[in-house]
Parts: structure tokens; sequence; C-alpha cells
């Protein structure tokens, strides 16, 4: 057990250690946790009064970036299923950083949760047998139910390889090997759990459709790998760790092969809707064409398209989706393209028009966007912080000895 | 001669009394109405701490909530046809503290229509009125019934606090539902099916419900409304509700096209602006 406190105070440590260039990454992320703490405590003390949301749209920033994030989250699988599962070797070696990524994706979506709430308080909901909990009816239930245990699943599995590394003892693959199976499936279900949050609503037809949990795993698997190509290729540039090209194509290819199912379903699913349409049909037309001169989102929906469209065409050639120096910026593309298309353009069409045919355009407040921003940049920060510690444990400069050696000295 | 005179002078008294009933209001009371205005009046006041009987739209005064949906009600009472509905849940305000709120019922009765004062009437026949003109204008032209019924095919001749049915037998004003109900079957049947009408409360059978009764919505002495031929004078509405947060106006819930408009049109409208409400007329 000491052993596991001095690897979390070393991890911690090594996290913010860094050039001048990660101090500068650190700090531009901390400036907007400013902005956050303030926008938490007027939210926190006076509730979601503070938000844009209205009767009509209830839904706005802060789950948009839920769903997109839990889709991140469920990304790290990319990583750790052809480790584990097709036994590929460059992956095996880097799976513990997408454990790391999913950890910090994870806290980001409670703490969209959070501020979905209103107020802290109402967290007491959340006990079984106090709160208004309605296990198992609650879809939101179900959905707490398998983030928590996520993240549990990922903070076992990704610290005890880092604690046996830490300690230098061999890993028990008992047990270690079928958690992380565990974890592969258990990945799977919080994203299908999200999609069923929001699909299994009749009266939202935008959303009331079979193929949402599919095309949530799929657009989830071409974002996710995005940032974790982009960390890597970070990784490689400024530390000793070696990530070979193997499991960065392996990633690119990953992604092109989602994101080509991804925008085969946005395609099934305006064929599907518009071909005869319906007044179901009007959120999806509100979204593409706008509605009765209401239209905020259809640029954002065009854009979003658009560079999907040409990425995907750009990663389908093996020159440019080898070329590391591209495709960061590609990946870039990607991960804007898909929060544009899973965030916000999924969520508020599921409100224009409302169930009794109100179409109403929801504006996010000051608020909305700082604890927003903050949310990320605190996300981006554990991230960092533990994707740093993790690649000092693999690459030896931090270590039980070194730590004990330390005290001593 | 003689005995005429305390009459006049007690008549007099009276209408000095009903007259400065009118000022008597307290200037900061709110006073609101439930269905009718003028008709169905409720003051405002505390039921319980910060517990209002009811609130008040504060553009049209007609209530929109009540503290208490039974405060100040009786038992509706029996009614001629059984309904589904037991006695003891169905209650109404009583109707006659609404009529007599300026002592107006209580002073005719006894002051004036005694039988001696003013003679009963032996005619059902319409007759020019020198009284009453607050509440029927133009007496020979009844604005309820057009033409076939007059005063006493309602009121009672002799006892002017009381209505009558087709027999002569009294009916109180608290249960206008009968008198109305005599010519009126159809609406009656669809009031006591709960089809018609309001009613508030519980909505569990079996448990308590205040009832509308007609005239807490319609004008006995005039249900025509003149040229608006209806049974209600037009109310004032309400203020449209307040527009969404963010939202600028509520344009794009006008008609802009006959149908809906182009898709086309709207991508374009979205993607490049330009004319908000489109080109064809209304």
């Amino acid at each position: 057990m000491k052993s596991l406190a001095y690897l979390l105070i070393d991890v911690v440590k090594y996290g913010f250690k860094g050039d001048a260039r990660y101090k500068a990454w650190l700090g531009f992320l901390g400036i907007f946790l400013i902005f956050w703490a303030y926008g938490n405590y007027q939210q926190f003390t006076q509730g979601m009064i503070v938000t844009g949301l209205t009767d009509q749209v209830s839904w706005g920033v802060y789950l948009a970036n839920f769903i997109f994030l839990v889709g991140f989250a469920a990304a790290a699988v990319t990583v750790v299923f052809p480790a584990y599962v097709y036994k590929h070797e460059a992956m095996l070696k880097v799976a513990v950083l997408g454990e790391m990524m999913a950890i910090a994706a994870v806290i980001m979506c409670l703490l969209f949760v959070l501020n979905h709430m209103g107020r802290v308080d109402r967290l007491w909901h959340m006990i079984p047998y106090i709160g208004i909990y309605n296990w198992p009816n609650s879809m939101l239930t179900w959905d707490v139910l398998v983030l928590v245990g996520y993240l549990l699943l990922n903070i076992i599995c990704g610290f005890y390889y880092l604690h046996q590394k830490y300690t230098g003892k061999p890993i028990n693959k008992s047990w270690y090997v079928p958690l992380v199976f565990l974890a592969i499936v258990w990945a799977f279900s919080i994203h299908t759990v999200t999609a069923f949050l929001i699909n299994t609503m009749p009266a939202r037809p935008m959303w009331n459709h079979g193929m949402m949990p599919i095309k949530f795993i799929s657009t989830a698997f071409a974002a996710g790998p995005c940032v974790i190509i982009t960390v890597f290729l970070l990784i490689r540039k400024h530390t000793k760790f070696v990530i070979e090209d193997s499991a960065l194509n392996l990633l690119s290819l990953i992604i092109t092969v989602c994101l080509g199912i991804a925008l085969f379903l946005t395609m099934s699913e305006m064929v599907t809707e518009f071909y005869h349409p319906t007044e179901h049909a009007f959120g999806l037309r509100y979204l593409v064409f706008g509605y009765q001169g209401l239209g905020k989102l259809v640029p954002y929906f065009w854009a979003s398209i658009l560079i999907l469209v040409v990425s995907f065409g750009m990663l389908l050639s093996p020159t440019i989706r080898h070329n590391l120096n591209m495709l960061p910026y590609i990946c870039v593309a990607v991960f804007v393209g898909i929060w544009l298309e899973k965030g916000m353009e999924l969520l508020l069409p599921g409100f224009s028009p409302s169930p009794i045919g109100e179409m109403t355009e929801y504006y996010p407040s000051f608020i909305e966007i700082v604890n927003s921003l903050g949310n990320w940049a605190l996300g981006f920060i554990i991230l960092s912080v533990l994707v740093k510690g993790a690649v000092g444990v693999l690459v030896g400069d931090i270590n039980y000895e070194k730590h004990q050696a330390g005290q001593r000295g | 001669m003689k005995h005429r005179l305390p009459k006049s002078i007690l008549t007099a008294v009276c209408l000095c009394l009903w007259a400065s009933a009118g000022y008597a209001g307290n200037e900061d009371e709110i006073v609101c109405f439930e269905s009718r205005k003028g008709s169905s009046e409720v003051v405002q006041r505390e039921i319980r701490p910060d517990w209002p009987n009811v609130k008040c739209s504060p553009r049209t005064a007609g209530v929109l909530w009540w503290g208490d949906p039974f405060d100040g009600t009786i038992p509706m009472g029996d009614m001629p046809i059984e309904a589904e509905y037991s006695h003891a849940e169905a209650v109404v305000k009583p109707r006659d503290k609404q009529i007599d709120k300026n002592r107006l019922l209580t002073i005719c009765t006894t002051a004036c229509h005694d039988g001696k004062y003013v003679p009963v009437p032996t005619s059902l026949e319409a007759r020019p009125l020198k009284m009453h003109q607050d509440i029927v204008p133009d007496s020979m032209n009844l604005q309820h019934g057009r033409g076939a019924i007059w005063c006493l095919n309602c009121h009672s001749a002799e006892k002017r606090d009381k209505l009558i049915d087709h027999f002569g037998n009294e009916i109180s004003f608290n249960q206008p539902q009968i008198l109305c109900g005599k010519c009126h079957g159809q609406v009656y049947r669809d009031w006591r099916d709960g089809i018609h009408g309001k009613r508030i409360g519980m909505w569990k059978t079996g448990a308590k419900k205040r009832w509308w009764t007609c005239t807490e919505c319609h004008d006995p002495h005039d249900v025509q409304q003149g040229t608006r031929n209806s049974g209600f004078a037009q109310l004032r509405p309400e203020a449209a509700p307040a527009v969404p947060k963010g939202m600028k106006n509520m344009d794009h819930e006008q008609h802009v096209e006959h149908g809906d408009p182009a898709w086309w049109k709207d991508a374009l409208r979205a993607l490049f602006g330009g004319d908000e409400h489109g080109t064809a007329g209304h």
C-alpha cells in the first residue's frame, strides 16, 4: 500500500514538472480555471437560471459536451482492444496511456453532469434508496452506473499496471487480463447507454431511431483516437518514450474506418428522413436546411459535413494517413467536425420542434461557456499530468527504489 | 297616506346605504374576478402566512390560481336528475353573495317588493320598467330568449330573492342550473357530465370538486352579447408567454406562406440571410 501512495505522489509530482513549453501549456489551461471558478460559484449558488436553457430547450452545451466526452472515454478501447485481443505489440506498450486518457475523459463527463444538475446538493438523488434514483427504470441511472463503473475499472487497471512497473514486479495476468476484457466490454456499454438515454424518447423523433448507438460508437472511435494520436505524437517528440509507427498507423486506420461508417450512417439517416418527409423529420430539417426563418445550426451542419467528408477523403489515401506531419492536422479537423456533429447539432434539433411544435433557438450564456471551457481545461490538465506521470513510470524516470533512495538521501 | 311615509324614509335610507356600500371598499384591496367580470369577484387575502386565496393577473384581473379551491364554497345540493357525482363531493360558490353584494337583493326584497309598496304583478307580459335599468337597459328588448320569455319566467313574482321552475316552485339563486336546465337541456347534460363549464379540486372519482354554476360565467340578462351573439362577454386575453431566453422575436411562428415553405428557400435564408419572412403575402 505504501508503494501505491508513493506512486501517486510521484506521478503527480512528475506530471507537473516539465520544460517551459509544458509549463506554459498548464498555465494556459489554468487561465480558464479562474473563469471556471467564477462560473461555477454563480451556478452552484443560483442554479440553472444562469444558463441559457429554456423550458423548450432544456439540454445545452453541458450535455452536448457530456455526450461527446463519453465517446472520448470509450475510445480508449481503440488502444486497449488491439493490445489485448489482437496482441498488438506496439499497442500493448501504450495501452496504459489510453486508460489514463479514459480516466481524464470520464472525470470531464462527471464535471459536465454536475454542471447540468444545476447545484451540487442535487447529487443526493444519486444515492440509492435515499434519493429518487429510480433504478432500473431510469436510463440516466444506468448511465451513471456504467460511467462510475468504467472510471473504477480504468483506475484499477491503469494504476495496477503502473504500480507493477513502478515497483518492478510482474503483472498477475490471472485477474488483470479478465479485468481488461471486462473494461473493453464496459467501454461499449457506456456509450451504448448514453445513446439509449436519448434515443428511447419517442416524443423526440430526431433521436428516436435504432442506429443511434452504433452511430455514437462509430463517431466516438473516430474522434477519440484523434486525441490519442495527437498525444502520442507529442510524447514521441518530447520524451524518451518510444511509440512505434505501427501503433499510430493502426489508430489512423481505425479513424478512417469509423469515420466512413459514421458518414454512411448520416447519409442513411438523411435519405430515410427526407425521401418521404413526415413531421418526424422537422428536427433534422431544422438542422440541415433551417425552418421558418430559424437556422442558427445550418452553417455548423454544413461545415461539419464538409470537414468530415474532406478529412475522410484524405485519410483514405495511405500516403496521407501515414504522413505523421500531416496527420495531427487531420486529427484536429475530425475532432472538431465530430464535436460539432455529435454535440449541439445532435442535441438541439431534438428540442426544436418540441413535442407540441414550438421552434426555439438556444443561446448558451457566458456562464455556460466558461464552465464548459473550464471543464475541458481541468480535464486536459488531469490528462496531461496523468499521461506525463505514466510516461515517467514507463521510461523509468520514477520508480519505487528511486523514491526510497530519495527519502533516505 | 300616513302609513306610506315611514316606508319612503326607510327606502331612502336604504338607498343611501346601498350607494355608500359601493365606496366602502378598501383602496389597498386587490379585487379580481374568477370567471365573469363584475359577477364573480373575489378579494385577495392570505388564508395562511404567505399563501393567498387567489393569485390574479395584473393585466386582466382574472384569477389565475387558487390557494384553496374550496374557499367559500357550500354543498351544491340536489340535482333534479341523478348524475355521476355524490352530494358530498360537489361544492359551489354561493351566488347570492355576489348578487347581494350591494345589498340590492336584500333591499329590493324587503323594502320594495313586499307586495304592498310595489304590487305583485298579475301578468308575465313584457312592460316598460322604471327601475333596474342597470341590469336590463331596455325591458322591452330583453337580451335573452329573443322575445319568448321575460323576467317573471325566471324570477318569482312574490319573492324577489327566489327563482322559479315551470310549476312556480322556488329555486335558490345558488342553484341556477336547475333554472337554466328548464330550457337548455342539452348543455345542462354536458355541464352535469363535466364536458361543459369549469371544475377545480380533486380529479379522483369520489373526491371533492368545485363546480362552476351557469351564472358564474354567463350573464342571464344578456346571454346574447349583442352582435357577438355569444354566451360570453369578450374577455381581454392574457399576455402572450414570454419569448424564450435569447430569442429576439417569435416571427417564425407566423405562416409566411401557405403550406410549408420550400426547404431550399429555408436553407438559402439560413445560410445567406436575406428577407426574414419570405416574399409571399399572408
